[in-house]
């Protein structure tokens, strides 16, 4: 945590003095305005296994602060201004299933990018991926059933998969026809890199408190673009 | 002669306990169903009609983890009702004389049928909406033809009058707006649960902070607001309208369970069993408000919202009996 928040703060000094030429990025913090509730313990005794892999008990993961107030698990995407065409990388992303939660909770992959759900539970889990724009699917993945491997061919906004044996476990996946997102991690912090010079249209999703946008200029040094979620006010 | 008179009766009485298991079955089928629903796990079986690659009954018990344990009991009770009914079918085609029973008894057949496809392309078909609403649809409407069907078996009915109790002819208009409205209200609560609306108002007895929602952007704020607090989903207007139907529902229901109690009540000689049955019905439908109140202030604790629903199908059922009960016996004979 402390180690990408100086990482962040390090591009900026350093595209600040001109050192980084290679190309611009965005960088920037998601913070939470408000009192936020306290995440609940999440149940999962339904599956001795689950509860057998987990040291501590597991805790709801919709929004997690870090005493800052820094939102993780934002994800951070270019809406507007890429003039490229992108190739989805080789190496898959991948998901693991570990104590019956998903983790990563969010993630970002490129259209036609494989995504390796991993099973290390030891249990039985069922993946079911609800997309608007893919195909919606409900796959069986067995103990015995290590790695299950798919892909999302076309762009879409983030979208839920889920465990239907433990109702509990959710995470969400935004699919882009480009590289260029973020996910923010446990300070809030989140960076775009390798994007050119110019004007972008940047959006920040989270999954309860929806989504934000910004016109943001890039230029040879880093750009900053911070972002603040409210707490939704009653009979406003 | 003598012995075949006997065999008959005894054949009868065996079919009548039938009936009145297939009811009971179909009750805790609906129950399980419900219990599908409030967990959610409704696709925790991938496939169908098999489970995970198993035929129904082969399927380890081991493996009955988390919502698998909730789906695969449902499926399993849903084929002994399947079975039930069958066997029920054909009883009564050998046994009973009646041919309107006897063409409701294949009905039963039929809809218990096409109900457990529908129950396999909501598996498949990853739970639309339309199909999952008339997948719980069905299963009241096949508890409606099951008390029928027991009602038309019943020694009750067997030794009733043709066109006995006139003076129960005041009561089956409000019999009848009881049953439609309870059918149309477990509808509603169908679409409700099917559209995930369950907690789109998260208050009792206000709706949004308001005693009549005004369904503006103002109270849709103040609900989100509610719902962040709560750890619910943020609804939709659309969501906060079918919740309020239900809502809205229950009182219509409420209003006329009052009409026909009032009314049997008031009679002298109301039968005994159409009284105690009044009394059972209020006393289920206060339940059932109570129930619903506290669905909400459980935020949809499983076990209570599933209750909530087979108590809703125990009244329909009892609203149905009521209606057989007033009616004159039309249906008695031969043909």
């Amino acid at each position: 945590m402390v180690v990408r928040k100086l990482l962040v703060q390090m591009i900026v000094l350093l595209s600040a003095v001109g050192i980084i030429y290679a190309g611009g990025s965005i960088t920037g913090t998601i913070t939470f305005e408000g009192k936020a509730p306290k995440m609940k313990p999440l149940k999962v005794d339904a599956d001795p296994i689950c509860v057998a892999n987990n040291e501590i008990a597991p805790k709801k993961e919709w929004l997690i602060l870090d005493e800052n107030k820094g939102v993780k698990n934002v994800l951070v995407f270019i809406t507007e201004g890429l003039n490229i065409d992108y190739s989805p990388p080789e190496e898959p992303m991948v998901i693991d299933q570990k104590g019956c939660i998903y983790s990563p909770h969010v993630v970002g992959i490129m259209a036609g990018q494989q995504l390796d759900i991993l099973n290390n539970d030891g249990t039985l889990h069922n993946i079911h991926a609800l997309p608007k724009v893919n195909k919606e699917f409900n796959k069986a993945q067995p103990r015995s059933k290590k790695k299950l491997s798919v892909k999302f061919e076309k762009p879409e906004a983030p979208f839920k998969i889920k465990c239907d044996v433990h109702p509990w476990m959710g995470a969400y996946i935004g699919v882009f026809d480009h590289p260029c997102f973020s996910v923010s991690g446990d300070d809030g912090t989140y960076i775009i890199s390798d994007l050119k010079p110019g004007e972008y249209v940047i959006e920040a999703w989270h999954e309860k408190l929806g989504s934000q946008t910004a016109n943001v200029t890039v230029s040879d040094s880093a750009a900053h673009q911070d972002f603040t979620f409210k707490k939704p006010s009653k009979k406003k | 002669m003598g012995k075949n008179n006997y065999h008959k009766r005894t054949s009868i009485i065996w079919v009548r306990r039938l009936s009145k298991l297939l009811v009971l079955s179909t009750l805790l089928l609906i129950f399980a169903g419900a219990l599908v629903k409030s967990h959610e796990v409704g696709l925790s079986v991938p496939d169908w009609p098999t489970s995970y690659g198993y035929q129904m009954f082969a399927f380890p018990l081991s493996d009955m983890i988390g919502g698998i344990f909730y789906e695969h009991g449902h499926r399993m009770i849903a084929a002994i009702v399947g079975l039930l009914t069958l066997i029920l079918a054909f009883l009564i085609y050998h046994t009973d004389d009646q041919l309107w029973l006897k063409k409701t008894g294949f009905f039963a057949l039929g809809l218990v049928i096409v109900q457990g496809l529908f129950g396999g392309l909501t598996v498949l078909l990853l739970q639309p909406t339309p199909i999952s609403v008339i997948h719980a649809l069905f299963a009241q409407t096949f508890f409606m033809v099951t008390i029928l069907i027991a009602y038309g078996l019943s020694d009750e009915r067997a030794h009733r009058i043709p066109y006995d109790k006139v003076g129960h002819a005041g009561l089956k208009i409000p019999a009848y707006w009881v049953m439609g409205l309870v059918y149309i209200q477990l509808i509603i609560g169908a679409l409700m649960r099917h559209t995930q609306s369950g907690l789109a108002i998260p208050d009792f007895p206000l709706a949004g902070g308001y005693l009549l929602p005004p369904f503006n952007q103002t109270m849709l704020n103040t609900v989100h607001a509610m719902q962040f607090d709560l750890d619910v989903p943020f609804a939709s207007m659309s969501q906060v309208v079918v919740h309020f139907l239900h809502r809205f529902g229950g009182v219509s229901v409420a209003i006329a369970v009052g009409w026909l109690s009032w009314k049997i009540y008031q009679l002298k000689d109301s039968d005994n069993r159409i009284y105690r049955q009044t009394v059972l019905l209020d006393m289920l439908l206060l339940l059932q408000i109570t129930l619903g109140a506290f669905t909400i202030w459980s935020l949809k604790e499983p076990l209570i919202t599933s209750i909530h629903v087979v108590n809703g199908a125990t009244i329909l059922g009892l609203s149905m009996l009521m209606v057989l009960r007033i009616l004159p016996v039309r249906l008695q004979g031969k043909n």
